[in-house]
Parts: C-alpha cells; structure tokens; sequence
C-alpha cells in the first residue's frame, strides 16, 4: 500500500490556452479513501487519469509511495482501475478476466487461483466464475470489474465513476460494498463522482474541485459544517444551501444581518469575527441549510431574534419530513426541511426559526467564507 | 513512422511554422512538371507558394509537410528533402539483427505494405514469398491499433505480440506500420466465443465491438496507455491487405474527427460521417451557414455535449437529463434557448436531423 503526492501538478491540452487542471497539489494518505468530486468539465476525471498514467502531465510531479511515475506507463504503477466505462473481456469467462492480469505477471497458478476465488467471495460472484460477461447482469458486471482490480492487490485502486452505469437501487447497495471493501482491504482508493452523496458517504476526505482548481480538500464533516466558499457551500449538500445577499449591522451591542424581509442576530462567537474582521456596516451573503429552519414553537420562543415570516409556496411530504419552498426572505425562493408531521399547507403565511449558529457567512466579492 | 515528431522537431530547428497538407495526384504531378522535376519525383514541390514536402502517400492523395516558400533557402530546402529521404529510408530497416524470423518477416511485410500505398496500388497481392509462414490466406478480424503513447514509452514488437497472444489465446499476426499504428489479424474464431446464451445470438458487428472495447481496456491497464482501436469484418489478408489497411485507417480518421473523446471506431456506426467527409467544402459551409446561421459561434461545449447525448440517447429528455447529471427542467431550459437562438426545436425529428448534420458538419470546418 501506497500514499499519492501530486506536486503543483497541472493538465494543459494543445491549443487550449486555459489549463484543464491548475496547480493540483495534495497529498493522498496511504490507506486513504479520498473522493475527488465536482461538476462535469471541473477537471476530477483528467487528475484521476493522470495518476492512471493515461493523461501526461503537463507540470509538476507525480508520486506513488515514494516513486516519481510521470514517465512510468500505466501497467508500471502498481495501481488497479476501475472507470464509468470499464469493458469486461468478452470472450473469456468471469474467472479468466480475474485471472488475467495475474496470468501477465506471472503469478503461479496455485496463487491466481487462491486469489481469484477470494475475491469472488468477497464480491459474491464466486458462482459466476464460469459464465462469460454476456450472460451477466450490469451489477455483476460491475463486481468483476471490480474483482479484476481487487485482484491485482494494488498499492492504489483509481474509481472514475465507477457505479453511474447502475440503476439507483444497485448504485446504494454497491455504494456500501465498496465502503466495506476499502477496510477489508486496507488500501488507498482515489474515487471520481459527480454526486455528492457519494463523496459524503464513501469518503475519508473529499476534494471539492472547480474549472480545475481544488476548492477544499477536508472531511465529509468539515466540508459540510465550514464550507471554506459559496461555490463548495452550494455544491455539498442536498437540496443546496440557500442565499441570502444583505448586510451587517450593530443593534444594541449586537451584531444583526438584515437582508429584504430578514432582520437576524448573529450569535457572539460569529460576531466576533465579523467585528474583527471589519464587515460590520458592509455587505455579505448568508447561508443557511434547509435542516437550519425551524417550525418548533419552543425553539422560535428560545430565538426571537431569529424567526421570519414567510409564504409557503410549495409544500413536499415524505412522510417523515417536508420540503417548504418559501418566499418573503431575501429575492429568491429558499427550501426548507421541518418535521413530516408539521401540517403546513401550500399558500399559507408561516414563522420559521433559523438556527443562527449553524449560519454561514461569505465576502460578497470574493465569496469566500468570512468565518474559517 | 512518426511524422508529427519529425514536424515539431523541424519547427524547432528551423523557427518557422510547417502544416500537414494534402495534395491530390494531379496537383503534385503538375507542380513536378512545373519545377522540370523527373515525373514520379517524390521529394518536394512547390505550391500556392508554400514549398510541400512529400511524407506519403495516403490513397489518391500525396500527405505533405507545408512550409511558407519565402522562408525557406534553396540550401534549406534540399537539406529537408535529404532529411525525409533518410528518415523514409531508416523507418523501412528491419530493426535489429537479434530479432526473430517473425519479427523480420512482419517488417518486410510492413516495407512492402508501405510501398503499396506510397504507390496507390490499392488492389495489390501480397507475393508469397513474403507471407508464407504466416496465416493469411484464411479469413482473419483485422484490427488496427493506433497508440497516442509518448516516445518516452518503450513499445517492442515481442512484448505487443505476446501481450496480444495472451489476451486473444490464440496465434495472432501482428504487422507495424509505423511507430505508432499496427495491423494485427485474429482467427474470425474469436467472434465465435458466446457460447452461454443460445437464445440471444449477438450479431457479428456486436462481437467485432465487444472485443474492441475489451482489447482497449486491456491495452490501457496493461500496455502503455490507451489506445485508439478501428476494426474491420474479417477478410482474406493475402487478396485484400492494402485495401483493409485503407479502410482501417479511414475508419480511424473518421472516428478520430467525428467521435472525439471515443477509442473504438466501428466503420458501421461512421456511415453518416463517412458520407459528411466527402462533401466539398463550400457545401459542408455552405449548409452550416443555412442551418444555424451566425449561431454556430456560439455553440459553446455545453450545448455540443447536451445536444450530442440528446440524439445519442434517442431524442429521450428523462435519459438525457439524467446521463448529463442535471435536472430534466435544466435540459429543456437549454432545448428552448437553443430553440429561441435558431429558430429549429430538435425534440421534432426533421429539426434534429438537420442539427444532427450540422453537429457533425461543425466538428470538420472548425469554425469558431
């Protein structure tokens, strides 16, 4: 097993005067699971294929353990993948695609066969061991891509996307296998994924990246709760954080954000550092999650000077909770998730709580966070 | 033979831009006799008053490297035609004295490959003498792979044929054309292995892209990067070798133009490319102009990649939406402001076709 260090890596493709990847430096921990996750074009694709070996790097460095790969050929790298467009070997039979990257390299028999029917326990294909790929399901298939890496006991597994093929029920159960599959295996795993829950959920850390940057590389927790901008606040997070451009004020010793239909305090230890950080006066966006509103009455009588009124517009049920789109704060519709049990109806006037000491505070320029 | 090295290295020498430029016959023909060069010199030529200098011949084209006439000395010029003879002549050695039989025959077999369409001589027969001991005269699923790997990867003709020995299971004839493309034939046996599903017989152009698609995972996992892969219905080598390898490498040249971002290139699913290319250029314009008029410098990637997977998937919003990652309302946002800009709604089939050929047309004249 092996850590990754990229060096102030960068991608630049000919004739492409912006770089696809800028300045990617990180280091990836030895047993890590490290999620790279981000929109379609944010460059998370072309850094995991340039520690495949199958992009070149343009600049910087390129380490796995303590080897410097940039010139070494994908098959020399000792790492395993696994891609959203993995093909299985058609003519060969599921043991025999395992088999095969063993059978390169010269692995005796005895020793690709023990392998090969351990990982199949593992992926709970060993009873398909004889069929050929035709004769397989999407989810099997993807299992004995996943058994043609395993396999190999490579220092580093890379995934791109490797369960957007699955149907939504398959993508969470195959989600939780390959959680238990990286402690089993005790191995570093670099990860590609769109989607957010994934990142949140499979992940040790998660790298936020953005036109080819990296936004924030930190624990699902810390993404989540000290989003270090609006963009990764806005990206992690389902439905998205809401927005709310105002300004700070100081009302009787205390820090206030108003905005239109919005007048809120800040609770003390944010104010400090509003105050500090001389935005007392200026102009700042708020954000505030959905599960940040609150409908109980005992939690609007502890925070007065937190709660708004505002229009229901629409009202989801799920039955144990319920998504308000609300109006009357700010210029935009927000969301707003209370208890399933709530009764509020489509195009009634309610109060909301916010639960100030979960906001988010960012610099209206820079739309960088105010308060990390 | 790696000529786009030989390029970026003469650019550097010589400090000046030079551009790859296809001549026809008839245009390289009469600049020879312009120059009062012996007929069927094949060294440089003047035209349009850029001096060309012949690399190969590619069908009813001569392949040249373009460099501005007033930039260049006469001195200059007939050390680059030296330079390319000697570059030409290097690429048809056999390349050690350690390798095997096999190895030598399969480049003379190249050698001679390569004169043959230096010549044009689309229909010839390969002499015996060359192929004797190789399985060509029964039908064979030619490939031909083209690997975009750095010169710093070390690629060898026994380590590629062994590779593709293990893989295939089975004897395979591997040919390298040049630094970077091969020629390999397997037995037409390999399109035979489904054996599990009785009920559901997958056609030949379904296997032929089954086995594609797993030699290029293969090729990526355990080769020296990926490669791009055409594939041609299996033939008799020893009658029709020159006239496949034209077919593969037009095959290549379509997929590589027409499906960016894909390896394997399948000649039946080129078809509308194939007939798109042939177009002139002034109608290949001149129906860009009439289909989207000014709006095709507009068309930024989103659109391309939104519209492209729109008609990939059918014309199917929910399945559109849903492989592109965004909301289905976000996606008929996108239609409608494609919609409001060119005045054609792709959701109607007559509308789609005609954004369809443009689509493609736009990928080939380059405007933006």
């Amino acid at each position: 097993m092996a850590g990754v260090r990229l060096n102030h890596v960068v991608k630049r493709y000919p004739g492409n005067e912006e770089a696809t990847v800028k300045d990617f430096h990180l280091e990836i921990r030895d047993k890590e699971f490290l999620v790279l996750v981000g929109a379609s074009g944010c460059g998370k694709s072309t850094t995991l294929r340039m520690i495949a070996g199958l992009e070149e790097i343009s600049e910087g460095e390129l380490y796995i353990g303590d080897r410097l790969v940039n010139d070494v050929a994908p098959k020399d790298r000792d790492i395993a993948m696994v891609f959203q467009s993995y093909a299985l070997y058609p003519h060969m039979s599921v043991y025999q695609n395992m088999a095969f990257g063993l059978k390169l390299r010269k692995f005796k028999k005895s020793d690709i066969d023990r392998r090969v029917r351990e990982a199949a326990k593992i992926l709970d294909i060993d009873h398909l061991l004889e069929r050929k790929p035709k004769a397989l399901s999407g989810g099997q298939r993807q299992r004995v891509a996943l058994g043609r890496a395993i396999v190999r006991e490579p220092q580093v597994f890379l995934m791109d996307e490797p369960l957007s093929n699955l149907d939504a029920k398959l993508r969470v159960q195959m989600r939780a296998e390959i959680s238990k599959l990286h402690k089993r295996l005790e191995t570093t795993i670099i990860y590609v994924t769109h989607d957010q829950t994934e990142a949140m959920t499979m992940g040790d850390r998660i790298v936020v990246m953005d036109n080819g940057i990296i936004q924030q590389a930190a624990t699902p927790e810390e993404i989540y709760n000290f989003p270090v901008n609006i963009f990764v606040a806005g990206f992690i997070g389902s439905p998205s954080m809401n927005f709310i451009s105002g300004s700070f004020s100081e009302q009787g010793g205390n820090v206030f954000f108003k905005a239109q239909g919005l007048n809120v305090e800040v609770p003390a230890n944010k104010a400090r550092w509003i105050r500090e950080r001389g935005y007392v006066g200026k102009e700042a966006v708020m954000g505030i999650r959905p599960e940040d509103f609150h409908e109980e009455q005992a939690f609007m009588d502890n925070s007065p000077n937190s709660v708004v009124n505002v229009h229901v517009e629409v009202a989801e049920n799920l039955g144990h909770e319920m998504f308000l789109y609300i109006n009357g704060i700010g210029t935009n519709t927000m969301v707003a998730r209370v208890d399933g049990h709530a009764g509020f109806k489509e195009g009634t006037n309610i109060k909301l709580g916010l639960d100030m000491n979960k906001s988010h505070f960012f610099d209206t320029e820079t739309t960088v966070s105010i308060l990390n | 033979m790696n000529w786009e090295r030989m390029k970026e290295r003469l650019e550097q020498v010589l400090g000046i831009p030079a551009q790859e430029l296809k001549l026809s016959d008839e245009v390289w023909e009469a600049a020879v006799k312009a120059e009062n060069q012996e007929p069927g010199s094949y060294k440089s030529v003047v035209s349009d008053g850029k001096v060309c200098f012949f690399l190969y011949k590619e069908s009813k084209f001569i392949v040249t490297l373009a460099i501005d006439g007033s930039l260049l000395t006469r001195a200059e010029r007939q050390l680059v035609e030296l330079m390319f003879e000697l570059y030409r002549e290097q690429g048809r050695k056999i390349p050690h004295t350690s390798a095997s039989d096999e190895e030598k025959r399969a480049f003379q077999l190249r050698d001679w490959c390569n004169e043959q369409l230096e010549r044009g001589a689309v229909h010839a027969e390969v002499p015996e003498s060359l192929i004797r001991q190789m399985p060509l005269h029964t039908r064979r699923v030619p490939f031909l792979l083209s690997g975009d790997y750095s010169p710093n990867r070390h690629v060898t003709y026994k380590d590629l044929k062994k590779l593709l020995e293990t893989f295939f299971d089975e004897q395979i004839v591997l040919i390298p054309l040049n630094d970077k493309d091969w020629l390999i034939f397997g037995t037409e046996g390999l399109l035979s292995y489904d054996s599990d599903d009785k009920e559901e017989e997958e056609s030949q152009e379904e296997a032929l892209a089954s086995l594609c698609f797993g030699l290029s995972d293969m090729l990526a996992n355990e080769w020296v990067g990926e490669c791009h892969i055409a594939v041609h219905p299996p033939i008799v080598p020893a009658n029709s070798l020159i006239a496949v390898i034209l077919a593969l490498r037009e095959t290549l040249l379509l997929g590589q133009t027409f499906q960016q971002g894909s390896h394997i290139h399948l000649p039946w699913a080129l078809r509308l490319e194939k007939l798109l290319a042939s177009a002139p250029e002034n109608e290949k314009s001149g129906y860009l102009e009439h289909v989207l008029g000014g709006y095709d410098y507009l068309l930024d990637t989103e659109t391309i990649s939104t519209l492209e997977t729109f008609f990939q998937l059918d014309c199917n919003v929910s399945e559109t939406a849903k492989k592109l990652y965004i909301h289905r309302n976000t996606l008929l946002y996108r239609l409608d402001k494609f919609k409001q800009e060119t005045s054609l709604d792709v959701r109607g089939f007559q509308d789609a076709v005609l954004v369809k050929i443009a689509l493609q047309l736009y990928k080939v004249t380059k405007r933006k």
